[in-house]
């Protein structure tokens, strides 16, 4: 897990705007029990999630 | 062979994540990831796979469920619940399939009501649905069973298009509808359904799921937006582009009403997930139910019951909301199971097409892992739009098998020159014992792989001989019943429960049976799968142990009660502080009890 631990952390590194990196980073963490680690790493996935929705939200289905 | 998975999916999650999270290419689907470097399925070989005979036929069943072709509309793609619950308490399995009208047949006024089906103890089924009283039809979707107030006759829950139903049984063969007693009906488009005591005083609660915010006079129009699109083609519209609609929980106040509770509790939904399938389970051996709820297109929800009537999501934490990485699913079904002997339950969740579904390990301690593709049972999926599905042992060898159902939602994708078709087989994983999964969907017999549109899906051992059978509601017609012939040899437990200090149904009760080398664990579940009920009997298959050396019980009030030195082969009645007692000292007595009743006692070898 340590080494697991280190590419992903290199990926954030590399890509810091990748929801996806974040969320591997923060379960990699919490099962190393680094839980502080984790929940940053957490809370950094859901602001990327959410601005990732502002940009892709879908259009309202129009009504006959 | 899964820690070294997981290190070579850290090597690769450069390459592999640039696919993911991207434009929404499909309409309203994303794009979801292709599987990652190495996944792998095995076919299964040198083991006996059970046939799963196709026996519907035979049965005396004829319901077929209402269908619009064009399915213009998303209402018209959900629903085909199967509900099997023993409702004149004579020892057999008996089955009811939900129904739902079209669009145009409900603008109408037009009824399509559902089935109840009892079961002749000879392989046949007759429709009693008349008499039963069940006729007075809502648009319904699923439905979940629990004896809200423990008079011990099953009571029937449906989920519905603007407005549920509680249906109390009369113990006479009939059902009356409860509902603006109880106060239950929510009013929303509902979907899940599952009765659970999550504060132990001895009442079924009741946790519904809410999908879309749909109103048959504001539709949503064929085709009319890039939401409504799929591949290119026009499509129904929706879940995405559609408002979500929240969830309920019910509290049991004990004197047959209910009193909302959802957003004192914590799980009422606000931001309006798609919600579908959804089941009580005791994740991490507390004493008190949580809760999972799949939902579509966003996050799933973990509740963690936190006692004094409150509940936390901790989905993200625990690894159980998304995939290993991250992306949201359109989730459908859920089954759950100790597939790996560990005491915990594990959760299984299907998913849409090219979107693999989910095995999410249950590690203890509220942590998960995704071993999707590590276990082989992802990689099998993804052709397919996933619904029902159930970990059943269906070869009786002591180790969960994983059975799923399929079917496209939009008919339209047969139009397309290559890739989904509408109608789609069916899948069967069987437990290789070492957490993982080979596939034997085309080893068990043509009726899986007959291409259908399935929704539904139910587990029961329906003929009392041993064998767990499979009952599969369609979204176009008629169900099928799949007869388990087994595996001949091997041997098997069911126990069928009643609370006192408990709820009478024991619904949340864990069972711990040692036979052999082998201990399994599993729980007595309210709802789950898709829109279904499982028999609430608990089969436990034995392999070639003859003999079961310890059953430990976890009743919901705490109780914990053993049994020994068991014969195989059987069903046990176990009553709460009194262990193994005759089947009639736990089913009531009222008129319907004059019918032919096995004792407990009385079994069948395989």
């Amino acid at each position: 897990m340590k080494e697991a631990i280190e590419h992903l952390e290199a990926a954030a590194r590399l890509s810091p705007q990748a929801d996806y990196v974040h969320y591997q980073l923060q379960a990699a963490y919490r099962k190393e029990s680094r839980i502080a680690d984790a929940d940053r790493e957490l809370e950094l996935y859901k602001q990327l999630k959410a601005k990732s929705r502002e940009r892709t939200v879908p259009q309202p289905v129009e009504r006959p | 062979m899964i820690a070294l998975f997981s290190k070579n999916l850290a090597k690769s999650i450069l390459p592999w994540s640039l696919f993911a999270n991207l434009a929404f290419a499909q309409g309203g689907h994303p794009v979801p990831s292709p599987p990652p470097p190495g996944a792998k399925s095995a076919k299964c070989s040198g083991r006996p796979i059970p046939q799963l005979e196709d026996i519907t036929a035979k049965t005396g069943i004829t319901f077929k469920h209402t269908s619009d072709p064009a399915k213009k509309y998303i209402i018209e793609s959900m629903s085909g619940g199967v509900i099997i619950f023993d409702y004149d308490r004579d020892g057999w399995p008996d089955i009811y399939f939900t129904n739902a009208p079209s669009v145009e047949m409900a603008l109408k006024g037009q009824k399509a009501p559902g089935a109840l089906y009892h079961n002749n103890h000879d392989g046949t089924f007759t429709d009693v649905t008349e008499k039963s009283g069940l006729n007075a039809s809502c648009f319904a979707m699923g439905g979940a069973v629990g004896d809200y107030d423990n008079d011990g006759w099953p009571d029937l829950y449906l989920t519905c298009l603007g407005g549920n139903v509680l249906y109390h049984n009369n113990g006479d063969g009939t059902f009356t509808d409860v509902t603006a007693k109880a106060g239950v009906a929510d009013g929303r488009w509902s979907t899940g359904a599952a009765f659970g005591d999550y504060d132990g005083d001895g009442f079924l609660d009741l946790m519904v799921t809410n999908y879309v915010d749909f109103h048959l006079d504001d539709l949503p129009g064929f085709g009319k937006s890039p939401n409504c699109k799929y591949r290119g083609i026009d499509v129904q519209c929706g879940p995405r582009g559609l408002k979500g609609a929240g969830d309920s929980l019910f509290h049991n106040n004990g004197d047959g009403t209910f009193t909302d509770v959802s957003k004192a509790a914590g799980v009422s939904d606000p931001n309006g997930y798609y919600g579908l399938g959804v089941i009580w389970a005791d994740f991490n051996n507390t004493g008190r139910p949580d809760i999972y709820i799949a939902n579509d297109s966003t996050p799933k929800f973990l509740y963690k019951n936190l006692g004094h009537g409150k509940f936390q999501d901790i989905g993200l934490e625990s690894g159980t909301a998304v995939s290993e990485d991250g992306s949201e699913q359109a989730s459908m079904g859920i089954a759950i199971g100790d597939y790996l002997h560990t005491g915990r339950p594990s959760l299984y969740v299907t998913n849409f097409s090219d979107e693999n579904d989910l095995l999410f390990r249950n590690d203890g301690n509220w942590n998960f892992t995704d071993v999707s593709y590590a276990s082989g049972v992802a990689l099998p999926s993804l052709p397919f739009v996933k619904w029902g599905t159930a970990f059943a042992d269906l070869d009786n060898d002591g180790w969960f098998d994983l059975i799923t159902v399929s079917g496209h939602v939009y008919p339209q994708v047969d139009t397309l020159p290559s890739g989904a078709t509408y109608r789609e087989p069916k899948l069967l994983r069987m437990n290789q014992k070492d957490g993982s999964f080979c596939n034997a969907s085309d080893q068990a017999g043509p009726a899986l792989l007959e291409k259908r549109v399935s929704r539904g899906l139910a587990v029961a051992d329906l003929f009392n001989n041993g064998n767990v059978d499979v009952v599969i509601g369609d979204i176009d017609g008629a169900p099928m019943i799949l007869r388990n012939h087994g595996v001949s040899g091997r041997h098997w437990v069911g126990f069928e429960l009643a609370g006192t200090k408990s709820n009478r149904l024991a619904i949340g009760a864990r069972i711990k049976v040692s036979a052999g080398a082998m201990t399994q664990t599993d729980e007595i579940h309210s709802g789950g799968s898709y829109l279904s009920q499982n028999d609430l009997r608990l089969h436990f298959g034995l392999g070639a142990a003859a003999k079961i050396d310890r059953v430990e019980i976890f009743w919901p009030s705490g109780r914990t009660e053993t049994l020994a030195n068991l014969a195989a082969d059987q069903f046990y009645a176990v009553l709460e502080g009194s262990g193994v007692v005759p089947a009639e000292r736990i089913r009531p007595a009222t008129p319907a009890k004059s019918k032919s009743a096995p004792s407990s006692s009385e079994s069948k070898k395989p």
